[in-house]
């Protein structure tokens, strides 16, 4: 319905820009530098070995510079049996564990950085993810999308009773479908225990005969899908006279040597199902 | 004896000889005698003819210490002692009345003249004519409904008529008795070469008590260069000082720092709860149809109550009761009609005006597909219907019906949304110092989505979403006027709404009615009862002080759910649900509203003023937008949310210059808000059923500076207005807990409106206005995650737009009527944004289109070019 309404004032957009010659201009804004803060970028999961966890820092807006890399990281994730894997450093910025995700597990990941700040993550629980139970791709025609061509769709089996929280990536010739728009987090709330038959997404970029298609499907939690709907609110949301002033985004991090310097991002755990598809074959 | 001499006009004649002394010695026959046996007793004694009029105290007992002495001696202590002022004029010695203080000491029985004021080619009745009794120097202003009344001396009076765009009229009227004394006055338009009241003959607004208020004229609204040529109420008022906007093309105003739902908008006395069309690029009043508009920003007399900001008092014409008229206009947005006539003449009149946009009717011609398609328009339609039964008693039916209608190209989608009011008013004369005014009033709100698709797997699904608020009232409102110093107002109200938050059916070919939403109505009762008494104190002090009491009861039937720790939020879940019945209480709320207002008469021309004002808001705007959008919906006072209140002061100073032509007044006030809802982050307000766990609760205070400089009178009007003001918001949960900026936030603000009368053909307008930019949340920096460059946003409002300007400038051509011809015509040529200056409409933070990794602030501009426009107009 929102989306409904959003269209909407798109359209009316559409109609001022064609009636009144309206037009768009690279503006210089004088905006409060925030400080930098640690961003944190990792998961837990239970179908590789290796996992990873990547420190950066935020920048001014405006700076447009390559995030600066947080290296020199003591960096260390606590199961709840207090079990210990230690991260070492294998490029700037980028930190590994060998260790394979298990499911049942809670996972708290520790950091202390060059300058002594130690920062934790909220427990995260890797629960059990659903099984696909089909993948393939339907071809959809103009107008109904805007960019005809193959896009996913998919199958699976809600269990019930339990709340379950979905996160699909997608990747197409083996490459992760990275855009904001193409995050695509779902709750049972309204199908619970349900058999879901043609769920479908209309990635950005349509897939041609040919192409293999990866979907993966993983189990999260409320506090991921709402950080990773934020994301997507910020990038799509700002600033015009009908939209609601953007929030701050707060991911699962805190600071325990002092809280006002929070750092951003997310520490989750997730189980992975996935299955691939050729289109057309 | 010689014979006495009333005098009513003096006449000299200067024939010079040689007076006889006012040291002449007399003696009295006794010591203690009236004014006019002394006055006798002198006239014999001496060679003075005593020239005196009727109406000085001659009945009053006079004592002197002695018998003897010179005719000065007596006529000083009378003088002394008495507002009688004596002069002499060769032989004659003329005792006039002193001014001002004559009808104070005298102690007769007054009387009362009484009666409306009316304009008379059309019959319509004119609000805020000045009255004045030229010999008591005292005067009044017609009410809302035209009418006024004075308490006199018995006595011959010359009473003088003005009102702004009006010959002035005297009248010389015996009046020994109460009595009607209804007045027509006849407009300049009438007979332009007539000499027409200037601003001095006015009873200026610096004797006036009221303070932060503003009249604004319909016709020069006319004049002004607008938006494509539509005539716009709202955006007029937007020019004066303390009103703002968020944008161009916001719904609404704001005023002294209040959100839109904080203006008591009253339309005949039936609130508006939404005043924009086509979200806001034009407001819903058709401007032919409208008389008088009035806007109170502070000093909010106890009538008024229900919202924290402003009262926007709008009333419709009444019709004319002497002939039928046709007018009307063709612009490039919208035509317009209005028809009106007598019924029965002087006695009923109706008026009916519409109004329709046809822009879509354009959007055919463009190429584009989804342009072609689709539906936009809006109507107008304002009625009203008015019966005079005797002079005591009248009754008018007043109605508006507005739509906006969007739809077609998307997914055959309609979508409409519009107010609705209607009211009907009794007038009711108890007796010439007694009025009343019986009231009842309906008016609603609501909006309307729905569409038809086919869906997925080709089965129909159609969709249909409607919300809104009725709002059903009746009022009682009295005025009594003791004494020309003093006027009482007092009444009762009470309000019955019924607020749809929203229901939604859903129908699918494959499954009917599949997951309707309907949320449960709300149901409250608004009672208010008030007293305002205005006084006069001696020559320098006008007094106003009231006192409101307002009570709400939130009632059933409706479920109310219960949270966790008895606090709604999205952490604490629903533990209970309790059911009330019909009309059983949920929550009451009541409280009492002091008003109070001073002007100090420096001098005639200069005034110092105050005001207090605390006003209460049951009923809150649900809006999270940074502008307010068709679809939000009103939420009452309940449970979980308290009422909004703010106290006001203000402090003014007002001065006149050359005759009442300028007017200048600076402003100072001070708002501090109570309980105003905010949201959380993220919250989603449309179609919640725990729409409370959402809210948050925050205060606000909002000061500032107004300057006005108007010029009232000559072949130049208009005013130049600015304003420094700042208006903050602070909310737990947002912006650290900090005070940051509203969203209308704009400390400068300049306007300038002038209208030129080039010839009695020609007249030229133009506006200025120049504003800082609205605040606007900018990213304070941004991370990558996932290859996602993401904004983070830490500082609510913490940066702006690029300021605000804009000109505009308009002819208006009107050629003079034929001789014998009723249909006369008039063009208005207009230019919208004379600069072509780019003014910020949004901005946004993004990745540039060509670097994903580059984040830029990029700024949207809708009017970038000059708009031109032309409008034409007749009346007949």
């Amino acid at each position: 319905m929102k989306k409904l309404v959003i269209k909407l004032y798109s359209f009316l957009g559409l109609l001022t820009l064609i009636l009144f010659s309206a037009c768009e201009d690279v503006i210089i804004v004088d905006a409060p530098e925030g400080a930098a803060r640690l961003v944190v970028e990792g998961w837990v999961y239970d179908n590789q070995d290796v996992q990873t966890i990547l420190l950066t820092n935020s920048s001014p807006y405006f700076d447009n510079q390559t995030p600066p890399l947080e290296t020199n990281a003591q960096v260390s994730v606590t199961t709840q049996n207090g079990e210990v894997f230690a991260y070492s450093e294998t490029s700037p910025g980028e930190y590994q564990a060998d260790f394979r995700g298990s499911v049942g597990e809670r996972y708290t990941l520790t950091i202390e950085t060059s300058d002594g700040q130690r920062y934790q993550s909220t427990p995260q629980l890797l629960s059990l993810v659903a099984p696909l139970d089909s993948v393939y791709t339907v071809f959809r025609e103009s107008p109904e999308v805007e960019d005809e061509g193959f896009y996913p769709a998919w199958d699976f089996t809600d269990p019930e009773g339990s709340d379950n929280f979905y996160r699909w990536k997608f990747y197409i010739n083996d490459t992760l479908q990275s855009l904001a728009e193409d995050i695509l987090v779902f709750s049972d709330e309204f199908i619970d225990g349900d058999e879901i038959v043609g769920a479908e997404f209309f990635l950005e970029q349509p897939m041609e005969e040919g192409d293999k298609l990866t979907v993966e499907q993983l189990s999260i939690n409320e506090e991921a899908q709402d950080f990773l709907t934020q994301i997507q609110q910020l990038i799509n949301n700002v600033g015009g006279l009908f939209d609601t002033p953007p929030d701050p985004i707060r991911g699962n991090i805190t600071n325990t040597t002092d809280e006002e310097n929070y750092a951003l991002g997310f520490f989750g755990a997730s189980s992975v199902a996935g299955e691939s598809v050729v289109v057309g074959e | 004896m010689k014979p006495l001499v009333f005098i009513a006009l003096i006449y000299f004649n200067f024939i010079t000889q040689t007076p006889e002394s006012l040291d002449k010695e007399v003696t009295l026959s006794q010591p203690t005698l009236t004014i006019k046996e002394l006055l006798q007793e002198l006239d014999r004694q001496s060679s003075y003819t005593f020239s005196y009029s009727n109406r000085l105290p001659l009945k009053a007992k006079v004592s002197f210490d002695k018998k003897k002495g010179p005719i000065r001696y007596f006529l000083d202590r009378i003088s002394r002692d008495h507002p009688i002022q004596y002069k002499t004029v060769n032989e004659k010695i003329l005792l006039l009345r002193e001014k001002k203080r004559a009808p104070v000491k005298m102690r007769q029985e007054k009387v009362t003249i009484s009666g409306y004021v009316t304009d008379a080619a059309t019959g319509e009745e004119l609000i805020g004519a000045t009255v004045y009794v030229q010999e008591l120097e005292i005067g009044t202003v017609t009410n809302v409904y035209g009418y006024y009344s004075l308490s006199v001396p018995p006595g011959e009076y010359t009473i003088g008529l003005s009102y702004i765009g009006y010959q002035r009229q005297n009248l010389t009227v015996p009046i020994e008795e109460s009595q009607t004394l209804n007045v027509e006055m006849l407009s300049e338009e009438v007979q332009l070469q007539e000499i027409v009241v200037t601003a001095a003959e006015v009873v200026p607004e610096v004797q006036e008590i009221e303070m932060s208020t503003a009249k604004v004229d319909i016709q020069t609204i006319q004049k002004m260069p607008a938006l494509l040529g539509e005539v716009d109420v709202i955006r007029s008022i937007q020019l004066l000082p303390g009103v703002s906007t968020v944008g161009e093309g916001a719904p609404g105003f704001n005023v002294r720092g209040g959100s839109i739902d904080q203006n008591l908008i009253l339309l005949d006395e039936a609130p508006v709860f939404s005043s924009s069309h086509l979200l806001g690029f034009f407001s819903v009043f058709n401007p032919d149809a409208i008389k008088d508009i009035k806007l109170y920003k502070g000093g909010i007399p106890a009538r008024y109550g229900g919202r924290l900001s402003s009262v926007l008092d709008v009333r419709q014409k009444e019709g004319n009761t002497k002939k039928f008229g046709l007018k009307g206009g063709i612009g490039l947005i919208s035509s317009r009609l209005l028809v009106e006539g007598p019924i029965q003449k002087d006695k009923s009149s109706f008026m009916v005006a519409g109004r329709r946009s046809y822009g879509d009717l354009f959007l055919r011609l463009s190429n584009n597909e989804d342009i072609n398609n689709s539906i936009v328009y809006f109507y107008d339609l304002n009625t009203k219907v008015n019966y005079k039964i005797n002079d005591r008693n009248r009754i008018y039916l007043s109605g508006y019906f507005g739509r906006d209608v969007f739809g077609g190209a998307v997914e055959n989608l309609r979508f409409d949304w519009g107010n609705r009011t209607g009211t009907i008013r009794w007038n009711h004369l108890f007796n010439d110092k007694l009025f009343s005014n019986f009231t009842a009033i309906y008016s609603d709100y609501n909006y309307q989505l729905a569409f038809a698709d086919e869906g997925t797997d080709a089965t129909l699904e159609e969709f249909e979403w409607q919300s809104g608020v009725t709002n059903r009232n009746l009022q009682a409102d009295f005025t009594y006027f003791p004494s020309p110093s003093s006027t009482i107002d007092f009444g009762v109200s009470g309000i019955y709404y019924d607020f749809n938050p929203g229901s939604v059916k859903i129908r699918t070919s494959d499954e009917p009615a599949e997951f309707p939403l309907d949320l449960d109505e709300e149901h409250a009762i608004e009672a208010a009862a008030y007293f305002n008494h205005e006084k006069k104190f001696g020559d320098r002090v006008t007094v106003q002080y009231g006192l409101r009491y307002s009570a709400f009861a939130n009632v059933g039937r409706r479920d109310v759910f219960e949270y966790q720790n008895g606090n709604p939020s999205p952490e604490n879940p629903v533990t209970d649900t309790v059911s009330y019945g019909a009309g059983e209480i949920i929550e009451f709320y009541n409280g009492w509203e002091p008003r109070f207002s001073i002007n100090y008469s420096l001098s005639e021309q200069t005034a110092l003023k105050a005001s207090y004002n605390r006003m209460f808001q049951y009923i809150q705007l649900v809006s999270n937008t940074t502008a307010a959008t068709p679809i939000d919906i009103w939420a009452p006072a309940n449970q979980y949310i308290r009422p909004a209140i703010v106290d006001q002061v203000a402090l003014g100073y007002f001065r006149n210059f050359r005759q009442n032509t300028y007017e200048f007044s600076a402003e100072v006030y001070y708002k501090n808000f109570q309980d105003l809802i905010d949201f959380r982050n993220g919250a989603e307000l449309i179609l919640n059923e725990t729409l409370e766990t959402e809210l948050l609760s925050g205060t606000g205070r909002a000061y500032g500076l107004e300057l006005l400089l108007k010029k009232r009178e000559g072949r130049w009007t208009g005013w130049l207005s600015y304003t420094l003001a700042r208006t903050e918001r602070q909310v737990d949960g947002i912006n650290n807990n900090e005070y940051y900026p509203s969203n209308f936030d704009k400390p400068h603000d300049v306007s300038l409106v002038l209208n030129y009368n080039i010839s009695e053909k020609w007249n030229a307008s133009a506006n200025f206005a120049y504003m800082t930019g609205r605040p606007t949340t900018p990213p304070s920096g941004r991370f990558v995650y996932e290859g996602i460059v993401v904004p983070d946003y830490t500082s609510r409002n913490g940066a702006r737009t690029p300021d605000y300007h804009r000109l505009d400038l308009s002819v208006n051509y009107e050629p003079p009527p034929k001789p014998g011809r009723r249909w006369r015509n008039s063009w208005n040529f207009g230019v919208y944004n004379v600069y072509a200056r780019r003014n910020p409409y949004s901005v946004f933070f993004r990745p540039s289109e060509e670097n994903p990794a580059i984040t830029e602030a990029v700024q949207l501009s809708i009017f970038a070019n000059i708009i031109p426009s032309v409008t034409y107009n007749f009346t007949f």
